[in-house]
């Protein structure tokens, strides 16, 4: 799996501030050009003080701008972590673009605005069938990492997705599917992408008996 | 793909520290790598550990970790966490011990939530942190949707629908090599465990997963969980008998009665300074505290309340002069209570007074400058300070202080008299004032105003005012309980006979009745109590004491609804 570089603006620190920044607290009006100067200068903090209530124009502003400046939304959607339908509508629009910066800015964000299962599904899917490795590790990577929302039973619709896609004809779906699976999970099975079909096969049952219990649990 | 950084510790001193001690038998062998208890003594475990609070205090933060009294299940403390939602950041209690590699790993610990639905996480974790790796977690218990579950193989597995106000005692006995685990919950009250589970794979069904510390947090990631819990004797040890404390039904808090016998003890033995319970105690705000967490000042802290002689670093950034004040104060009181010891209380006076005028809000300096007061035979001081400290009447210590002032002066049978004499002015509303301020703690700007005001007569008064409630806690002080409890019962009608607020004597006559352990006599009286007053503050105390109550006599049930009772009204 290629190694995510999610630009200098994004380190550790910051991300792991993100991840524990939520609940929109405030819904006072939004003023549009405040609203747009600090969209696409990437400024969320500024968005996230004017509450919740900006994120319908903020979806707005994402339709009507250039790919440079939704990229520039999308990173603004994932960096305030807010469950959004409109941003999820938004998003999903573009979760196929082949400009490559809106494209990885998007699968990010799209768990991190949204908990429905068709988020999980357009990502499993790029991670398996899109023609761009670089695309489908990025989707590995967002479901990975950023699935924010989702409660026990959405997550093993998610684990149902990375198992199935241990059995991919490609390597690198093989492998990224298990790195997603390790950094949720912690464990491989035994699992080796470029094992065998048949140890491949006896480390994939594995799994499908470990996602057995997993539902026995929910 | 990046992964995720793990937890890093941050570097935040526990709060605990500075007041927590070992008060768990087992934690003088050698096998207990971490005890806490957090009771009131300066003191760590026996073994070189550290335990630490951590925070991520990305300066969002309003949740909190703090000692309590409101529930415990050994001494009368325990630690409470309270994470707010949508903050940003989240309260920890972070422990560290030595790397066990392995071996097993004992882990003992109680919790009691206020809210099941409320998520919280407590975890055992190794140098890779809170990763889900080797190395990284390896126990992890939890609350998801008012379910109990423990993570093992990675799944979530439920154990059972957890009760609000209910302590649970969990034992884990963590196999290292293996990579397994045995749980075992007791609920409170209950003899036969909830759950005993046997080689349960750890988190991520990893064997050789080491572990070297542990953590109880409300939900450190999603930042969506409001949780206020508590914990309380958390133990870790390599030998089995460490963790097997006893865990029957635990008392909420160490009932007053007994920490008079405690304070009692002490000062019997000789004039010195009464513990500290608290930061605030001291003067220092839980914002204070958060703020010299970040710092990174916390071990200057614990010197100092460890009675160390700290000086307050520069570090990269100036210290406000809050904190110097409060350092200041504390250290001053330290000098005090060494010249108490040795005998000396105008010395220690000096010191004390000193300590005051640095950190106005340390109660516990006024505490102890009333009792250098009473050696100094200097009671009508020790009265004003007393009456700056009325509102902490449900402070175990004021009662103590004021019974030791009362047996100092050794004149209180004219409280009788006052008693006995309709006419007396201490009773009177309109010739006494001081009454009708006495509910709560008087400023000291008011008390000046009235010593103005009262001129000559402000000595008198003020010795009336006093003497009555003096006479009440030296005859407590002295066993007397049928007697204490009769004047309370005295004063309380003479008081609503003047058209006074009654119901502190009504409260003072059920105390008496609860130290003589009649529980029904006491219960009465406190309902009476609560009937007559309205001040928040003092009905709070009194469903407190009937909770006490409920739980002496083995009604569990009342006692829950007394405490959520107690507790609701906090919200």
């Amino acid at each position: 799996m290629l190694q995510s570089v999610r630009g200098p603006r994004r380190p550790w620190p910051l991300l792991v501030a993100l991840l524990l920044v939520s609940g929109p607290a405030r819904a006072a009006g939004v003023d549009a050009a405040r609203l747009r100067a600090a969209a696409v200068a990437g400024d969320w903090k500024q968005i996230q003080s004017m509450g919740a209530s900006a994120l319908p124009a903020l979806a707005r502003l994402y339709e009507a701008s250039s790919e440079k400046d939704r990229a520039t939304i999308a990173y603004v959607f994932y960096s305030l972590g807010w469950k959004s339908p409109d941003a999820k509508r938004v998003l999903m629009a573009d979760v196929h673009t082949q400009d490559q910066t809106l494209r990885l800015q998007v699968q990010w964000a799209l768990g991190r605005v949204s908990d429905d299962a068709d988020v999980v599904d357009v990502l499993l899917q790029n991670m398996q069938n899109d023609p761009q490795p670089l695309f489908r590790d990025k989707a590995a990577c967002a479901l990975a990492y950023d699935q924010i929302h989702l409660e026990a039973a959405q997550k093993a619709r998610l684990f149902e997705g990375l198992v199935h896609a241990l059995d991919d004809d490609k390597v690198q779906v093989r492998q990224i599917a298990l790195q997603a699976l390790q950094i949720l999970t912690g464990q491989t099975k035994g699992f080796h992408p470029l094992a065998d079909p048949e140890a491949r096969r006896r480390a994939v049952e594995e799994w499908k008996r470990w996602l057995v219990e997993f539902r026995a649990n929910l | 793909m990046a992964r995720r950084v793990p937890r890093e510790p941050v570097a935040l001193a526990l709060l605990a520290l500075l007041i927590a001690a070992p008060a768990v038998a087992a934690a003088a062998t050698g096998s207990v790598l971490a005890s806490y208890s957090f009771e009131d003594a300066v003191a760590t475990g026996p073994d070189t550990f550290a335990i630490f609070q951590g925070a991520r205090h990305v300066g969002t933060g309003q949740g909190r970790v703090s000692l309590s009294t409101a529930f415990h299940v050994s001494g009368y403390r325990s630690v409470e966490i309270k994470d707010v939602a949508g903050d940003g950041d989240f309260p920890e209690l972070q422990g560290y011990f030595p790397v066990r590699r392995a071996g097993r790993l004992f882990f003992h610990f109680a919790f009691l939530t206020t809210d099941p639905k409320e998520e919280l996480n407590i975890a055992l974790a190794g140098p890779r942190f809170f990763q889900m790796e080797k190395d990284g977690i390896a126990f992890w218990l939890g609350t998801r949707e008012g379910r109990l579950v423990h993570v093992s193989d990675s799944i979530p597995k439920k154990l059972f629908a957890v009760e609000a106000f209910v302590w649970y005692a969990a034992d884990v006995v963590y196999n290292i090599p293996d990579g397994s685990y045995d749980l075992t919950i007791h609920r409170e009250g209950q003899d036969a465990p909830l759950v005993a589970l046997q080689d349960q794979p750890n988190t991520t069904r990893r064997p050789g997963s080491a572990v070297d510390k542990f953590s109880f947090v409300g939900s450190p990631y999603g930042d969506t969980s409001n949780v206020v819990y508590y914990v309380d004797d958390v133990v870790i040890g390599t030998d089995e008998s460490v963790t097997q404390l006893p865990f029957v039904a635990p008392g909420r808090r160490k009932l007053f009665v007994d920490l008079f016998a405690e304070y009692q003890r002490q000062l019997r033995e000789r004039p010195r300074c009464l513990p500290l319970t608290g930061p605030e105690d001291v003067g220092i705000s839980s914002e204070d505290l958060a703020d010299l967490a970040r710092e990174g000042r916390l071990d200057e802290v614990r010197k100092l309340v460890a009675g160390e002689p700290v000086a307050l670093a520069e570090g990269p950034r100036p210290p406000p002069d809050g904190w110097r004040r409060v350092f200041a104060a504390v250290t001053a009181w330290n000098a005090g209570c060494r010249a108490l010891d040795a005998g000396d209380s105008e010395r220690a006076l000096a010191r004390f007074d000193e300590a005051s005028a640095s950190a106005p809000a340390g109660r516990l300096f006024t505490f102890s400058s009333v009792i250098a007061l009473a050696g100094l035979k200097r009671f009508t001081d020790a009265d004003e300070r007393l009456l700056m400290l009325a509102g902490d009447r449900d402070d175990p210590r004021y009662a103590v202080v004021a019974a030791y002032v009362g047996l100092a002066r050794g004149d209180l049978d004219r409280a009788e008299a006052w008693l006995r004499d309709p006419a007396s002015r201490v009773l009177d509303r309109e010739a006494n004032p001081l009454l009708v301020v006495f509910r709560k703690s008087v400023p000291a700007a008011l008390l000046a105003a009235l010593r103005g005001q009262l001129a000559e007569a402000f000595r008198g008064l003020l010795d009336e005012t006093l003497a009555t409630e003096q006479y009440y806690y030296v005859l407590l002080w002295k066993g007397r309980y049928d007697a204490a409890r009769d004047y309370a019962l005295r004063m309380g009608e003479r008081l609503r006979r003047a058209g006074l607020p009654a119901s502190v004597w009504s409260e003072r006559a059920g105390d008496a009745a609860f130290y003589r352990r009649d529980l029904s006599e006491a219960r009465q009286l406190y309902e009476e109590a609560i009937r007559g007053e309205k001040d928040y503050g003092l009905l709070r105390a009194l469903y407190l004491k009937l909770a006490d109550i409920a739980h002496l006599s083995g009604d569990l049930e009342t006692e829950r609804a007394l405490r959520e009772h107690y507790y609701g009204a906090l919200q």
